[in-house]
Order: C-alpha cells, then sequence, then structure tokens
C-alpha cells in the first residue's frame, strides 16, 4: 500500500514538474527586425530574447540602444540565426524577405510584423505578440504604460493652437499620412504640412514645395553628426536657412532612433516634440 | 570663289553665334520661371527692387539662380572642353564622360567629400575633382600620343571609366555616412537639383581658367588640323598646346563634376551638331561648343524638372539618351578605322 502511494505520489510530482516547466520555460525568440527589436525588448528578459538585430545598439537608429548591449546581437545571416536555436522568429514585413523564406522553409517559425501607422494600431501590434509570447500579462502592462504617458501627453496639447509642422528627412524626404510620424505630429499638437499637401507615405518634397507649404515648424533628423553627404547636404541648404529666419519658423532636430520605428518610442517622440516646441 | 565660301562661313558662323546665344537667353529666363511653383514676376521685383526677402525672391535667388547658373557654366565646360580634347586627339570620339575623366574627377570629389575633407576646407572639392581629372586627361594623352585610332582611344576610356567607377564605389562604401553607398547614382549620372550659390562660388575660378585655357588655343588648334608636321613647321608649339588643353579640360571639367557629378555626352553631342557650321574647323568650333553646351544642359535641365517622375530624373540621363545613340552612329560610321 504505501509503495502504491509513494509511486502515486513521485507521478504526481513529476507531472507537477513536468507542466511547470512546459508552462514556465520561456521561449526562445530571436528578432530580425529593429522595430520588433524595440517593443520585445520592452517585453522580453535576455535569457527569452535570445537575438536583437545589431541595429538595435546603435544610438542613431534604435530607442533602447543602451538595454540592447544587455541583449545578444546578431547579424542577420542565416547561419548565426540557426545557431541561436529560435523557437519563435519575429520578423519586420519589410526586412529580408529571402531570409524569412528560408527560415520558414526549415521548419522555423517565422512571425512577420508590418508597419502600424497609428497609435491604436501599435497597441494592437503589442498584444499580438503577447498573445504569442503567452504573456498577456506583460503586453497589457506595456500597453497601460503607454496609454498613461499618452494621457498626458494628450492633454498638454489640447490648450494648444495647432501650429503646421513640416518634416525634412535627409535627400528631401518627407512623411505622410499613412506614417508613424504624422501619427506622431498630431500626437504633440502639431498639423502635418506633408499630410495637407496629399503625401502618403515617406516621399519626396521640393525644397520649393516645402518653403511654399508656409510652415510654423521645421523637424529634422539630428544633424550634428556624420553629415558628409549629399542626402543632408540639402537640409542645409540656402534657401532653407534664409526662409526660416525671415519667418521665424523653428527648427527642431530630433534624433532619428525616436520616430524610426511604430512602437514605445513614439510615445516618447511625441513627448520630444511637445518639450522642445516652443508656443 | 574661296573668298565667297569664307564669306558664306562667315555669314554662318555669324547667325549661328546669334541663334545661340539668343536660344540660351530664352533657356536662362524659361529655367528661371520653371519649378514646383508660380512665383509672381510682380511680387518679385517689387521685393528685389525694394530690397526685402519673400518667400518668391528666396526660391528665385537661393533655389533657381544657381540652379540656372550651374546649367550655364557647366554646359560649357562639357561642350567645350569635348571641342578641346577633339581638336587635341583628332579624334570625334574623345569627350570627357566617355574617355573617363568626368568618372575620375568624380572619384577625386568623392574622395573630398565622404571623408570630410571638403566640409573642413570647402574648396578640397573641386581640388579633388580637378586632380582626378587630371591624372585621366594626362593617362589618355599618354596612350594617344603615338597611336590615335578610335579603338585604343574607347578603349582606354572603358578601363579608365570602369576602375574609377568600382573605386568611387570602394570609396562611398568605406564612408562613415550610411546614406554615401545611395549616391553613387548622383556622382555617376549628375545633377544639378537643390545646389546652391556655394556651388557656384566653388567653380567660378577654375571653371574660367579652363577656359580661358583652351580658348587661347583655337589658332593652333585650326592650324593642327593640317596635320602635326605641318602645325609644328607653321610655328605651333605642339607641346604648350596638349598642356594647355590637359589643363584646361581637368580645370574645368573636374570643378563640374565635383558639384554636380558626371554629366555624360554633352561634350560629344555638341561639337557633332555644330561641326558643319564652321567649316570643320576645329578652333572655331570651340566657343560655339561652349555655348551649344550650355544650351544643351539648360534644355535638358528644364526637362528633368517637367518630366513628372516621383524623385527628379538625374540630368545625365536625359543626356544619355540623346549622346549614346550618336555615340553608336559615330562608332558605326568609321568603322573603316578599327580595322587600322
Amino acid at each position: 500500500m504505501k509503495a502504491k502511494q509513494t509511486i502515486m505520489l513521485t507521478c504526481c510530482l513529476m507531472l507537477l514538474v513536468y507542466s511547470a516547466n512546459t508552462i514556465a520555460k520561456p521561449l526562445r525568440v530571436v528578432s530580425l527586425n529593429l522595430c520588433a527589436d524595440q517593443i520585445l525588448m520592452a517585453l522580453l528578459q535576455p535569457e527569452e530574447l535570445v537575438g536583437v538585430t545589431n541595429l538595435a545598439i546603435d544610438p542613431e537608429a534604435s530607442y533602447l540602444y543602451q538595454q540592447a548591449t544587455l541583449f545578444h546581437q546578431h547579424n542577420g545571416r542565416i547561419e548565426e540565426i540557426i545557431a541561436l536555436q529560435p523557437e519563435l522568429i519575429i520578423a519586420g514585413a519589410f526586412s529580408s524577405q529571402p531570409t524569412n523564406q528560408m527560415l520558414e522553409n526549415l521548419g522555423y517559425r517565422v512571425v512577420t510584423l508590418g508597419l502600424p501607422s497609428t497609435i491604436e494600431g501599435i497597441f494592437q501590434q503589442i498584444s499580438r505578440l503577447g498573445e504569442l509570447l503567452n504573456l498577456p500579462h506583460r503586453s497589457n502592462k506595456l500597453i497601460s504604460q503607454m496609454k498613461t504617458e499618452l494621457a498626458t501627453i494628450t492633454s498638454a496639447t489640447e490648450k494648444n493652437s495647432s501650429l503646421r509642422a513640416v518634416v525634412y528627412y535627409a535627400n528631401g524626404f518627407s512623411a505622410g499620412k499613412q506614417t508613424i510620424v504624422n501619427e506622431i505630429l498630431n500626437l504633440a499638437g502639431f498639423k502635418n504640412i506633408a499630410a495637407e499637401l496629399k503625401l502618403k507615405a515617406i516621399a519626396p518634397l521640393s525644397l520649393e514645395s516645402l518653403l511654399a507649404s508656409k510652415p510654423d515648424v521645421l523637424l529634422f533628423g539630428q544633424l550634428e553628426k556624420n553629415t558628409n553627404s549629399l542626402a543632408h547636404q540639402v537640409l542645409r541648404h540656402r534657401a532653407i536657412q534664409r526662409y526660416t529666419a525671415l519667418k521665424h519658423v523653428q527648427k527642431i532636430t530630433i534624433p532619428e532612433r525616436y520616430w524610426s520605428c511604430a512602437g514605445p518610442s513614439t510615445v516618447a517622440a511625441a513627448a520630444y516634440l511637445q518639450q522642445h516646441s516652443r508656443r | 570663289m574661296l573668298a565667297l565660301a569664307a564669306g558664306n562661313t562667315a555669314t554662318r558662323e555669324r547667325n549661328l553665334m546669334l541663334s545661340l546665344l539668343s536660344l540660351l537667353f530664352i533657356l536662362f529666363i524659361s529655367s528661371l520661371m520653371v519649378g514646383d511653383i508660380n512665383i509672381s514676376i510682380i511680387n518679385l521685383l517689387d521685393s528685389i527692387l525694394n530690397d526685402r526677402s519673400s518667400l518668391d525672391s528666396i526660391i528665385f535667388v537661393e533655389i533657381r539662380l544657381p540652379r540656372s547658373l550651374l546649367a550655364v557654366l557647366i554646359g560649357g565646360s562639357l561642350g567645350l572642353s569635348g571641342a578641346a580634347l577633339q581638336g587635341m586627339v583628332r579624334n570625334p570620339l574623345a569627350e570627357p564622360g566617355v574617355i573617363g575623366v568626368s568618372s575620375c574627377a568624380a572619384l577625386g570629389a568623392v574622395i573630398m567629400f565622404y571623408f570630410g575633407l571638403a566640409s573642413i576646407i570647402p574648396l578640397a572639392l573641386p581640388l579633388g575633382g580637378i586632380s582626378g581629372a587630371l591624372l585621366a586627361v594626362v593617362f589618355l594623352y599618354l596612350l594617344t600620343r603615338n597611336n590615335n585610332s578610335m579603338l585604343s582611344l574607347i578603349l582606354a576610356g572603358v578601363a579608365i571609366s570602369s576602375l574609377a567607377a568600382a573605386l568611387m564605389a570602394l570609396a562611398l562604401n568605406l564612408s562613415p555616412n550610411p546614406y554615401a553607398s545611395l549616391e553613387i547614382f548622383f556622382w555617376l549620372m549628375g545633377s544639378l537639383a537643390d545646389r546652391s550659390f556655394e556651388h557656384v562660388a566653388l567653380i567660378l575660378l577654375p571653371t574660367f581658367l579652363g577656359w580661358w585655357l583652351m580658348l587661347s588655343t583655337r589658332h593652333d588648334l585650326d592650324v593642327l588640323s593640317l596635320g602635326e608636321d605641318t602645325a609644328q613647321s607653321l610655328g605651333v608649339q605642339l607641346k604648350k598646346l596638349n598642356k594647355k588643353i590637359i589643363l584646361g579640360v581637368a580645370l574645368s571639367v573636374g570643378a563640374a563634376v565635383s558639384v554636380c557629378g558626371g554629366i555624360g555626352f554633352v561634350g560629344l553631342v555638341v561639337p557633332h551638331l555644330l561641326r558643319g557650321f564652321v567649316g570643320y574647323q576645329p578652333g572655331r568650333l570651340l566657343s560655339h561648343s561652349a555655348l551649344g553646351g550650355a544650351v544643351l544642359l539648360l534644355a535638358a535641365d528644364i526637362s528633368v524638372r517637367l518630366i513628372p517622375t516621383q524623385q527628379e530624373l538625374k540630368i545625365g540621363v536625359v543626356t544619355a539618351l540623346l549622346g549614346a545613340p550618336l555615340f553608336l552612329h559615330l562608332i558605326l560610321k568609321s568603322k573603316r578605322e578599327w580595322v587600322s
């Protein structure tokens, strides 16, 4: 009798240990995309997220560049990714398609993330990731954190009159209506001129059209570093300097890492613009 | 009879000069008027006369004026250099783009620009272009000194161009700026978009110096068309002539490429079209080619602004579409020379 009880107990214990193992054992996740890096680093620990892109530690491009040093960075080559033994691979819809396809063919589970252009889209993406990772409580926590921060920003913007702003990127590109930059501008209380001009996505805006749109605020990416390229030269064109001096246009430079991705940085970008805007 | 023919040529030449000048004037004015924004002339005159800045005057003075001036300067340099090189090596296929002078100049400028030298000393940019161009012209000269067959000229050009383009790609990839490697298209095709007065100021001196050097050879070039021995017996100092043209081409083309990239085929098309009007005299062709080059480049630049593409077309695309078929035609026409 006693032996039977012992066996039963041992079985129960083993089952318990086994099931606890399967529930608690985190998935090994690898991210193939800078924007996926940002959300996953906010949700996962270094032992869960076993690989982020090597762009993640770049302070120009990656918002969580300091946190990224805690994670392993890979160079995006397929052999290195396989060596990380991933159980779930998160890729971007626009990142290297051949790599995604190859990984799927090899039997890995690859999930691609789109590029949300609204704050609602970001929340949906975060909760989808929470479900995929079996960590809905963490994703809900992140979302509610972001919503609280957002509420502080929007309560401040309501009081302000709408200034008309335009983003001018390297190569004379601007961000139109279906971009996260448009959402950030609206959150910070600006009207996006590029959207008024019927630009849809990131599209070129000629220097002449830029000046003729009579902006109140001109937003640039970081200009101080590394501007030895034609792409950046246009941002220093004398016509822009003279026009901004003439009409007292406010120039704000915002590091690219704030809005290169849609995600936790989006709220921070809106806050950054709000702080730096002269009302 | 001879006097009559000479008189005819003189009238034709004068008519040609007049029509080129008036065409240049018309195109220059339209280049100032064409753009995304309609500028009201009354507002413009008002703000310029009252010395007051306005949106219209800023767009006019800071965007369109430097662009049109650059088209004239660079078009002139390319047309003139094409004519001078053709006179020097007595070969109608010599042209800064075809023989690799432009790509070497671009290589020099790329090295100065992307590694930060040009932002410390602005003059480093044209100097880089000029030294690159100088290397290529000297090499070309040494190569064709004893052998001016078309085949060796073109093959040497192909070799120089592709080597310079490869080195340029290497330099751009090594550059610390992430945008650099995407900009090879600008250096290979050229563009006048969003250039400013800084660029005009940078190239003004070397361009005029180059023009002066090349134009000062016009009588000697005419004599040279009779053959080297005859020219020497008539007192032409060949070495001096060649030095002047080499330096002139390097200065003007090097400077042009360093601010606007390598715009091809202008120096090929223009002298070819105008040669008949000046009685096939290489010396007389020079000034006409300069004017013709300016006209062609202005017209090409206006057309890239009018063609509705998402991003503005590179100006070298237009000139290549015009020039490449002509280049082929010239090669086919002179097939016989390939055998020699």
